[in-house]
């Protein structure tokens, strides 16, 4: 009896010693498989999607923005019935069958995308259908809701969210957000349970990238560049608008472009911005950098005189000639020279400068350089030229007037508001503010000036010149904005032979660049027009069009006309006692010659010299320069006004 | 003994109740007010999805592109030329036909 008991304990200990021995192995000694599978059970990982920051405008409208989308994928292993469903999902899906049944029957395949990004609805019908091997992830979908405005500049996404060109490549850092996964613990149903806070650490969504980019300003060049290839039957036209005191870019774009929302179907080139990817020969807008050379010399003024060959000049065995065969100018002033578009007098000035300071100039301007801007596939320029070779006297004469050198339109917009602005080249920037998502201020840019080019007084005289091309007998007519004075150079360049060798005679780039108003530059222009074929002067072609931008540009931003001719003026009806009050200081006025204006409104000035000096003419006999009450005048008070033809009144 | 002493070990007894009673109360109210917030959390994002879906329509809506057919073509509004921009000068004093 006694030994069954002893065997019965033994037995039982042995038992227990098992199971307490199994016990602590699997409680106490670490188990990297159990530890797996306990974690498995009660850890869940959590994965917080960010959502893609927003571009906006100057003045915080969304030029791109973001939501979150659920895209479809199946897990093939789980699908029954993979035949019947491709064709359920085709049909809501809106694609083939095949194309569907073809990711549903991947054999070994666990995880297949079937589409990315659906619309609310498209989730909804697919959810109804209730197939285990469906599922949905949340992505974060782009939305363009301008679709083709500025979409050179805004480039696009990727599938998988990744910029790819224009603000979205060259910003995708802060735009894209930071995606975290996080492991927390999990109730019984699965959900979530707040673990010290845990979940309350939120994601970081994208940085939102505050362009300088003007809406409105926008749409109207990419308006008036689609309106100027259609009514010129050109291949293409671009612009751009920029402030040439900050460097800012107000608006840039070219014609034709694409929707960043169906970049599939769109041509490659389409979606360049081409103003800082292309290069181009400029033509006579270039004669610029020509005149500043001959002004930094220090041995020219504007006054300074070049004989003109009477329309052809001879430079070794090639012969120069002016745009129009009838063009013969003998003695031309540098101001005169870029009024007319003289090439030869350019080339003159040119070869009288010399290699060195017209290279130096060229250089100075920011041309063969990259102009720095924050945007993706900058090029350069370029020029078949050598600092260390001598160059030709040929050569000079024809990078004189812009041939032989290749610039981007921003390069060209850019050295024209250095003179605009008293002769800083800036850095011309398309960002100037990065904010997070919680509003705090990442990166905000200031106006950069690249290096000083030009004395004030040289730009000065720059600036005054150029106003000479849109007066009366420039080249630049119609480019001339009513009320304010502008400073521009038209452009007409042959093209390059598709060949390579010698120029086209049938095919042109058109283009005008400018500033305005002159006196106080607020806007740089430019407009390029590509091989247009009803006319192909600038003149013709791209000055209206810059007309109609700075019109625009002037108009929407509140800026009051500065010279107002007496003819724009509306007049109101006197009443008959004005009028009889007016008849006596007719008499007075008219027995002592010009009045003294001091202190008169643009239209007391404007009524007295209609009615005192009919013998004027009344569109350029007058001109006001200023608004407010006039300060100055001339011809002085008590003049007689027959001794002049003109009058000249300044108001403050 | 005194009658106090005897009572010392049930008060004591009573306190480490009442404490686990309480530690237990303040666990689960950590894990109803972590429903909660999570609840919240998803509420939050659906607004700020619908936020973020109402500021787009609202940019389609204001296009330019969309805001200049409407005025042409429904509305029959045409362009100004030049010569019917009238600008008002500041102070009032004149008229300016552009």
């Amino acid at each position: 009896m006694k030994s069954r008991i002893i065997i019965l304990v033994i037995l039982f200990a042995t038992g227990f010693g098992i199971i307490a021995g199994r016990a602590f192995f699997i409680q106490v000694l670490p188990h990297h498989k159990l530890t797996q599978l306990r974690k498995s059970q009660y850890l869940t990982v959590v994965t917080l999607s960010p959502q893609r920051g927003k571009i906006v405008d100057r003045a915080g409208e969304d030029l791109a923005n973001s939501i979150m989308a659920h895209s479809l994928y199946a897990d093939p292993s789980m699908i029954k019935e993979p035949r019947r469903l491709a064709v359920q999902l085709a049909g809501i899906l809106g694609v083939s069958v095949s194309e569907i049944r073809e990711k549903l029957l991947l054999p070994k395949r666990k995880f297949v995308w079937i589409q990315r990004r659906l619309e609310p609805q498209v989730v909804a019908r697919i959810q109804k259908l209730k197939e285990p091997g469906l599922g949905f992830i949340e992505e974060s979908k782009r939305a363009y809701p301008n679709l083709s405005l500025a979409s050179q500049i805004l480039g696009f996404t990727g599938s998988d969210g990744e910029g790819l060109e224009g603000i979205e490549r060259q910003y995708n850092a802060e735009l894209k957000g930071e995606k975290k996964s996080i492991l927390s613990r999990r109730d019984a149903r699965g959900r979530p349970l707040l673990v010290n806070g845990q979940l309350f650490e939120v994601t970081q969504d994208g940085a939102q990238i505050e362009t300088t980019l003007d809406k409105q300003l926008q749409y109207e060049l990419e308006y008036r560049l689609s309106e100027v290839v259609q009514d010129q039957n050109a291949d293409k036209a671009l612009g751009i608008i920029m402030s040439p005191n900050t460097g800012e870019i107000l608006a840039m774009a070219s014609y034709p472009s694409f929707e960043p929302t169906d970049v599939s179907s769109t041509k490659v080139e389409n979606r360049r911005n081409r103003c800082v990817t292309d290069s181009f020969e400029p033509g006579s807008t270039f004669k610029l950098v020509t005149l500043a050379a001959a002004l930094k010399t220090g041995r020219y003024q504007p006054n300074s005189k070049f004989f003109c060959e009477m329309g052809k000049l001879k430079i070794g065995k090639r012969t120069i000639r002016e745009a129009e065969t009838d063009h013969k100018y003998g003695w031309l002033t540098m101001a005169e020279i870029l009024q007319f578009s003289s090439n030869i007098g350019t080339a003159k000035i040119a070869l009288e400068v010399g290699q060195e300071g017209f290279e130096r100039t060229i250089k100075d301007f920011g041309f063969l350089s990259k102009s720095g801007i924050d945007f993706p596939g900058e090029v350069a320029g370029l020029a078949p030229i050598s600092s260390s070779s001598k160059w030709s006297d040929h050569l000079v004469s024809n990078l004189s007037f812009g041939h032989g050198i290749g610039v981007t339109a921003l390069q060209i917009a850019n050295a024209y508001s250095a003179v605009a602005n008293g002769g800083a080249l800036m850095r011309p920037y398309l960002v100037k503010r990065i904010v997070d998502s919680e509003s705090q201020v990442i990166e905000s840019r200031e106006p950069q000036v690249q290096r000083r080019i030009l004395t004030k007084q040289e730009s000065g005289w720059l600036t005054m010149m150029l106003s000479g091309v849109t007066e009366s007998g420039g080249t630049g007519k119609l480019a001339k904005v009513d009320g304010y004075p502008v400073a521009g150079k038209t452009g007409t360049a042959q093209k390059v032979n598709p060949n390579g060798r010698g120029y086209s005679s049938n095919s042109y780039v058109s283009s005008f660049v400018g500033f305005v108003p002159a006196n106080q530059p607020q806007f740089t222009i430019f407009v390029m027009v590509d091989n247009p074929r009803k006319n192909y002067y600038g003149a013709q072609v791209a000055a209206p069009v810059f007309n109609k931008l700075a019109s625009f540009a002037l108009h929407k931003n509140g800026f009051m006309p500065i010279v107002v001719a007496e003819e724009k003026l509306t007049r109101t009806k006197p009443s008959i006692v004005s009028k009889a009050r007016n008849l006596l200081q007719d008499q007075e006025v008219s027995d002592l010659g010009v009045p003294d204006f001091t202190g008169l409104t643009v239209r007391e000035v404007a009524k007295r010299i209609s009615r005192y000096a009919p013998q004027l003419e009344v569109a350029d006999g007058a001109e006001f320069i200023g608004s407010g009450k006039a300060v100055n005048q001339w011809p002085q008070p008590g003049t007689p006004w027959s001794e002049h033809k003109k009058i000249r009144v300044y108001f403050k | 003994m005194s009658q106090n002493d005897k009572i010392k070990p049930f008060i004591s007894l009573i306190s480490l109740i009442a404490i686990a009673l309480v530690y237990v109360f303040l666990k689960m109210e950590i894990t109803r007010t972590s429903y909660e917030v999570l609840k919240w959390g998803r509420q939050v994002k659906i607004v700020s999805q619908e936020r973020s879906r109402l500021e787009i329509s609202y940019s389609r809506l204001t296009r330019p592109e969309r805001l200049d057919q409407i005025a042409t073509q429904q509305l029959s509004l045409v362009r100004a030329n030049k010569n019917q921009v009238i600008l008002m000068a500041a102070q009032g004093d004149v008229a300016i036909r552009q």
